[in-house]
Formats: C-alpha cells, structure tokens, sequence
C-alpha cells in the first residue's frame, strides 16, 4: 500500500515537470497522435479496398490499433523509465536508487514519463470510444485488458534492458525488443503462420501483449482472461527476478572508471 | 569478529573488474568465452573499522578503490570477498534496510528535481522513507532553519545556485535522520563561501546528532576542517590509517621556516645543511628543513646572520602539499601501519 | 635532419595514425550499433507486411494486385521502405546551425553553405540507401524469392530515385530553414516524414488507394518520390515514367524555388539580428 503511494508520487511529480513545460510536452503528445492517426488512415485505406482479410475488417483493426496504443501509452506514460535501464546500467547511473529503500527496479520504472506515451493512451481511447462505438461490456473489458497488457510490456522492457548487466551495452538490443513487439502487437494474429506465432506468445509476447485481449474485448472467455492475468503476474515477478540477479553483477561505471 | 558497535567495520574486503571487451562489440560478450580480458583488481584485502560519531576522511589519487569502498559500504557493487558491517548489517546483503539509516550525498550528483521546487523532492523522499507526515514537517523545518532554506524551497531548482542546490542536497539526504552520512566529494565545484558553509553544517551535523561521517575529498580543507581521522588508499589498499595530525609528519618530512627582513638581503651562496630554499624574495626567504624533527636552531642561527630579521614563522607543510606528496607516491603503496592504536 | 630525429618523428607520425585510426575505429562501432538497429527494423517490418500481403493475396484469389504479383509487392515494398529508412534528417543539423550561429560562421567559408550541406547529405544518403536496399533485398529474397527487374527500367528507377533524393534534400532543407521563424522544426520534419509513409504508397502502393485519395496523393510530391521510383523498377511502363519523371521536376522546381527564396530572407534576418 505504501509502495502505491510512493509510485502515485512519483506518476505525480513526472507530471508536475510535464505541465512546467507545457507548449513541448502538448507538441510531443500531438505528433504522438498525428502518427498513430496515419496508421489507422492506412488501415482504412487498406479495407476501403480489402474489405476482409482472413476474417479482419476494419473494426477489428481499429481494435488492434486502440488496444495496441492504449498499453503502449501507458507503460511509457506511466513507467517510461524502463526503457532507459540499459543506458543507466551501462552509464554506472543506478547508484541513486541503490541506495534509497525502495526496490530499485520500481523507482526506475517510474523514474521517467514518456509525454509521446501520453499522446499513444489519447489516441488509443479517442479511437475506441468513437471508431470500434463499443458496447458497456466491451468497455470494461478494455479497461482491465490495457491495464494488464500495459503491464507485461513494462516486464518485456525491465527484462530486455537488464541484458546490460551482462553485455555491457544493450540498449540497442532493448530498443530492437521492443520495436519488434509494438510492430507485431499492431498487425492482426491471423496474418502469421504457427512456428511466428510460437516466438510471438513467448520471447516477443506480442501474442498477449495484443492478440489475447483484442479477443477477449470481443468474445470474452474467462479461462484466457485467467492465462493473461497469470502471464502478467508471472512477467512482472520474472523480470523483476531478472534485474536483481543483473544487480549483482553491476559495476556501477567503475569499468569506465578505471579505463580513464 | 565484526562488532556491531562499530558504524563501519570492514575486513579483508576485495573487489575485482571484469575488463570490458572490444568497444562498440557488446553483444560478443555474450557469447560464452567472449572477449573478456584478466579482470581488473581495484580492491586488495582492505581493512578498518569507524567508531559511531567519528568524522573519516578517506582520501587517495583516482583509481585508488574510493568510490569503490563507499560503493560496497553502501550496498551498490557486491565484493569479490571479504566483510563488511555498515551499522551492524552487511551492506549488499541487506541494502533495503540498511538504506533508512544511511545517507549518501555525491557532490557530482543531483537527487533533488531540477525542473521542480525542492519540496518537492522532499515530499517524494518523505514516501521513499515512509516517514509519517507530522515527522517529515518538522523535520523539514528543521533542516530549512539550519541550512537557511526558507527562501529556497519553493523555486524550481534549475534557478537555485550551486551553492544553494547544494545546501538543498543536503537537505535532502538528511531529511530521514540517516546515523551515518557518506559524502563523496561534498564541495566539489562550489565557491569559497558554499564550501565553507558545507563543511560547517556537516561538523554540526556530527556534533549535534552524533552522526557518524565519511567523506571523500581531493580538497584538503574538507579533510581538516571537518575530518579528524584520515585513511590514505593507494593501488587499492589502506597505506595510512591515523589521525589527521600525524598524516603530516608522515608524508612530508620536514616544516617550513619563513624569514622577514627589515631591509632587502642579497641571495644567499650557500645553505645550512639539511635546508633548502623553497622560495626568495629580496625580504621574505623561505627555507624547508628536510628531516621531520632535526633541530631547526641552526637553520635560525644562520638567517639571523644573513640579515636584520623582523619577523621569523617556523610551521608545518600545508595539508594540499600532503595530499600532492601522497598523490604522488604512484610507484606503490608504502604501508605504513600504525597510525591507530 | 638526424636519424635519430627522423625516427622520432615517424614514431610520432606513427602515433597520431594510430589514434586516428582507433577513434575511427569506435565511431565505426558506434556506426555499426546503429545499422544493426536499421537492420532490425527494416527485417521485422518486411517480414510483418510480407505476412500481411501474402494473406490479401490469399484472401483476393488473385495473382496481380495494382498490377503487382506478391513477389513483386513483397519487393515494392522492400525499395518504399529502403528509401524511406536513408532518409537523412538534415533538418536538424540545419536547424541547429541556424540556432547554434553556426551558419553565420559557414558563411564566411568559400562555397555555398547550402552546398556543402548537400553534398554531405547525398553522400550519407547513398551509403545509407545501399545499405539499406541491399539488406532488404536479402530479406525480401529469403521472403519472396528473386524477382525479375528489366535493365531498363532499372536505369529508369535509378534516374527517379536521384530526382527524388534531390528533391527531398530540398523539402527536408526547407523544413530546417525553418528554424528562422519558428521555435520547433523538430515535429515539422516529424509530421513529414508521418505523412509521407501514407501519402508516399509506402506500404500500399497508390494504385490500390480508394479513388479519391489516389487523386490527392498523386497531386502531391510524396508519391513520385517513393511510390515512383518503385513502381518504375517492378513494373515498368512508358508513360509511368514520364508523367513520375514530370512530377519530380515540376515539385523540385516550386520546392527549390521556395527554398531559396526562404534561404535568402532567412540570411537577410540572420544580418538584421545581427547573426
């Protein structure tokens, strides 16, 4: 309990930065936008031409795509630090929160707000109320199912950029993990053949990060809603387990230290 | 063995570096046999122990095992072997705990938002450390009274100057009460007075709370004012451990005699022995006499024969000349043991 | 000169070849961590949107899509995104030289500082295009299979695709020269290249956009910059060529225009201000 209030805080403070500089962070959030919008403008034109393929039309696109950007946008809105452990792991820069008594990995999580991330979540609930005209039950179902997706991709990150306690430098690797994961998690499962989908529901999990719930907001199914929340649950305690075992290893820049 | 009365004890601690592999060629490293070359040792079996409420001072060039033994201490990097108790818990074993009741501040090093107030960062402290609204408010009034922040703490800390972001630092690390502060170079890059005002609530700081306090410095002010006990690491190792006194008189043998002439002398052809001339002006000689207690009345006898002498000063090296003097000993360490009984 | 002096010298000679060398050598590594990330990307989104048109193929029942079989899609798409990933983002290097002063400084060197900057980007842009094409071609290979390009419509390509470049240093210049009027050219050369990817046909070539939006995008010079270029390497035709080729001229000739006149005012208000 008390570590929620302490992240609510932090969600606050990264806030409080945002809003001082207003005009950048409004600028960031629309072109997060604009991008988003040419994609679902390319879906359109594609089923204006296609009307279905392999049973998709444009309403279930424009569930990917809500779905898709919704839990992107909230985990780099919400816990964009992430994304930077490769760099601070590398950089010697993890010290600060080593030494305060929270979990480290939490800290850092939260330590950074992504205003694009922000713009991704706008768009993504904008494109689902007014394009995919939900039903209530469709709705709540949204609302849970971008929440746990949002948190298996935070997982996906903290244990993609904890590969620099190993390899030195790995936020390319980190960068490269998680463009594949957004580039799957916005095109329909069916387009992909079994052994794709077999890495897609494991080393990039773009299977429940998007597949699983787009499904599940459609036809709701208890025993893959169960599946989802334990792959979440079982991601977030998996890359936490990762980075702690990396932290042993952390040289905390003295390498770089020491060549100079 | 370890004590936990003591606020630091450490022993035999070690700490090697794996040597990083080609620059730019990360992922080979993950291959199994990578590139990796002969680690790296940056601690030797080092060993000391700090009493609740001393000030230490630990000094030595770069490269010496500082940061890495303040590392340790704080629970940061985990040792290659050895022991340590900060405050009776193992530092990397139990870091979480430990954290609430040690500080550190690293004078390169901003925990304070600097796009936000500094009451700001408190309150986010205050969640960090869990401390209770009512104890947090005071505290911070506190430390505002103290460190004359009143003025401070509402504006955003990118227009706060060095000296009073840093006064703000300190603040900050202080606000949970912490028994044992570590401050890797505290003043670095601060003006006189910032320095000045540093090093005087860092001695208050010991001297009210009994907090304990090690500190790293290159600047020898810090380690005199503020500091009563110094250790010396050189290549790794503990090569001094002792009072800031004696550190002196075991670096830099010999004191310094300073003459004034009432009128100008002509330079003089030939020295006492055991002197040298360090510095000539037509009235103001200064001489150093080499061996650490060898008699300086002789070296007096004969500047009183050289000319009219008004004023005569006889006194120790400065402590920057010290701390060149160890900086310089690059060849290796030359233990010297028993500075401390 | 003694030898002994001249061994020095080659020591020391010798020496500052080596640093050269080494701090080439880690930019290079620096360079290399970034052509893997293109690599990365450029292979996942080929292999995404390979999966994507072997399904509208599937679910079309035919063999030819706006004139393309899905060999020929898989590799139109291979050369869009090719073109599109070269991309040089001079605008910022521009931008920043306006707001650094540094522009003020180039001027007083000899030769065009508009000149000097595009001769840097055409030299990146064409390493970064074969890089790029080459690794997609590989891709697109193992994907689809080889794919039979007429030498004549190779040359027509090639001719197109240096107009485009041309034209597109002149668009991104102008996005950067910017800089002397507004705060933020950053999310200008953003919302370009956003509106390329749709407007260019760069994962569906123009010929499949629905009627009306063909006519806007045709009227507009994305589509001759990257649809055409393409399109002329796989399915080559006559008056394709032409009318692209026309439309790279008649854009480079207003966007030049503009970017001159832009380049000129903006220097008369760097004088103003003093620089």
């Amino acid at each position: 309990m008390a570590t929620l209030r302490f992240l609510a805080h932090y969600v606050r403070a990264n806030l409080e930065v945002a809003l001082a500089y207003r005009a950048a962070f409004a600028a960031k959030v629309f072109a997060m936008v604009v991008n988003d919008g040419i994609w679902v403008a390319f879906w359109w034109l594609f089923f204006e031409r296609f009307p279905s393929v392999e049973g998709y039309g444009f309403r279930q696109i424009v569930l990917v795509w809500a779905i898709g950007t919704t839990a992107f946008g909230l985990s780099s809105g919400i816990a964009g630090g992430a994304s930077t452990i490769a760099a601070k792991i590398a950089s010697g820069d993890l010290d600060f929160y080593l030494v305060l008594p929270k979990p480290p990995v939490l800290h850092l999580v939260v330590s950074r707000m992504d205003p694009g991330g922000i713009g991704d979540a706008l768009f993504g609930i904008a494109t689902f109320a007014f394009l995919a005209r939900p039903s209530a039950r469709e709705a709540v179902a949204f609302a849970i199912l971008v929440v746990i997706a949002a948190s298996i991709i935070v997982a996906y990150a903290v244990a993609t950029n904890s590969i620099a306690f190993w390899a030195g430098r790995a936020d390319t690797i980190a960068e490269q993990a998680m463009f594949g994961l957004i580039t799957f998690s916005t095109y329909p499962e069916r387009l992909f053949s079994t052994p794709v989908k077999a890495v897609l529901y494991t080393v990039v999990p773009a299977g429940f990060v998007s597949f699983v719930p787009v499904a599940l907001v459609q036809e709701w199914d208890w025993g893959w809603a169960a599946v989802l929340v334990g792959v979440a649950g079982g991601s977030l305690l998996g890359s936490k387990a990762i980075f702690d075992a990396g932290l042993r290893r952390y040289a905390s820049g003295s390498i770089l230290a020491m060549r100079g | 063995m370890q004590d936990a009365g003591a606020a630091i004890s450490v022993r035999d601690l070690t700490r090697s570096f794996d040597r990083p592999g080609v620059p730019g060629a990360g992922w080979r490293r993950l291959l199994p046999g990578g590139t990796r070359g002969a680690p790296t040792v940056a601690l030797h079996p080092v060993s000391f122990r700090v009493e609740r409420g001393e000030r230490v001072a630990l000094i030595g060039p770069n490269g010496a095992g500082k940061s890495t033994t303040i590392k340790l201490l704080t629970g940061i990097l985990h040792p290659s072997g050895g022991d340590a108790r900060v405050l009776g818990r193992v530092p990397w074993r139990e870091r979480t705990d430990l954290a609430y009741d040690i500080a550190t501040v690293f004078g390169q090093k901003s925990q304070l938002w600097y796009h936000l107030p500094a009451r700001s960062t408190f309150e986010l402290l205050r969640h960090v450390y869990d401390l209770d609204a009512g104890v947090a408010r005071r505290r911070v009034g506190e430390l505002t009274e103290r460190l004359g922040l009143r003025d401070l703490l509402d504006r955003p800390v990118r227009t706060l100057s060095l000296g009073e972001r840093m006064r703000c630092e300190l603040a900050a690390a202080l606000i949970h009460s912490p028994r044992l502060v570590f401050l890797d170079e505290p003043t670095i890059g601060l003006d006189v007075e910032a320095r000045q005002a540093v090093r005087a609530h860092v001695r208050e700081l010991n001297a009210r709370q009994g907090t304990t306090i090690f500190l790293t410095s290159h600047d020898a002010a810090d380690i005199e004012q503020v500091c009563e006990r110094v250790i010396v690491m050189q290549a790794g190792r503990v090569a001094f451990d002792g009072p800031v006194s004696t550190l002196r008189s075991r670096y830099v043998r010999g004191r310094q005699i300073e003459a004034h002439f009432l009128v100008p002398v002509d330079r003089p052809v030939d020295l006492p022995p055991g002197a040298s001339l360090v510095d000539v002006e037509p009235q103001r000689w200064r001489l150093e006499v080499h061996e650490a207690g060898a008699p300086v009345g002789p070296v007096v006898a004969w500047l009183m024969a050289c000319g009219p002498v008004v004023d005569l000063t006889v006194s120790d090296p400065p402590m920057e000349d010290v701390i060149a003097a160890i900086y310089r000993e690059t060849a290796g360490p030359r233990v010297i043991p028993g500075g401390r009984p | 000169m003694t030898p002994r002096r001249r061994r020095g010298m080659l020591a020391h000679r010798a020496r500052v070849i080596g640093a050269h060398a080494i701090v080439t050598l880690r930019d290079q590594g620096a360079y290399l961590g970034e052509l893997a990330l293109g690599g990365a990307i450029l292979f996942v989104f080929l292999f995404v949107l390979s999966c994507l048109w072997t399904a509208t193929f599937r679910a079309q029942e035919s063999s030819l899509l706006g004139g393309l079989t899905l060999v020929q899609m898989t590799w139109y798409v291979t050369f869009t995104e090719a073109l599109v990933m070269s991309r040089v983002n001079v605008a910022r290097r521009i931008d920043e030289d306006i707001r650094t002063g540094n522009l003020a400084h180039a001027l007083l060197r000899p030769g065009g500082y508009l000149t000097a900057r595009f001769g840097a980007y055409l030299a990146e842009r064409l390493v970064r295009f074969a890089f790029s094409l080459g690794f997609g071609s590989v891709v697109a290979l193992a994907l689809a299979g080889p794919v039979v390009i007429d030498p004549v419509a190779a040359l027509g390509a090639i001719v197109a695709t240096g107009l485009a470049f041309v034209l597109e240093f002149a668009i991104i210049a102008g996005i950067g020269l910017g800089a002397f009027w507004t705060e933020d050219t950053s999310s200008i050369y953003f919302l370009y290249t956003r509106v390329s990817l749709l407007l260019g046909g760069v994962l569906i070539p123009i010929e499949l956009f629905p009627e009306g939006a063909a006519i806007v995008a045709r009227a507009l010079p994305f589509a001759p910059m990257i649809h055409g270029p393409a399109r002329l390497a796989l399915a080559p035709d006559g008056t394709g060529f032409l009318s692209v080729i026309a439309s790279l001229v008649v854009s480079l000739t207003v966007v030049g225009t503009m970017m001159a006149v832009g380049y000129r005012s903006g220097l008369e208000r760097l004088t103003v201000q003093g620089g």
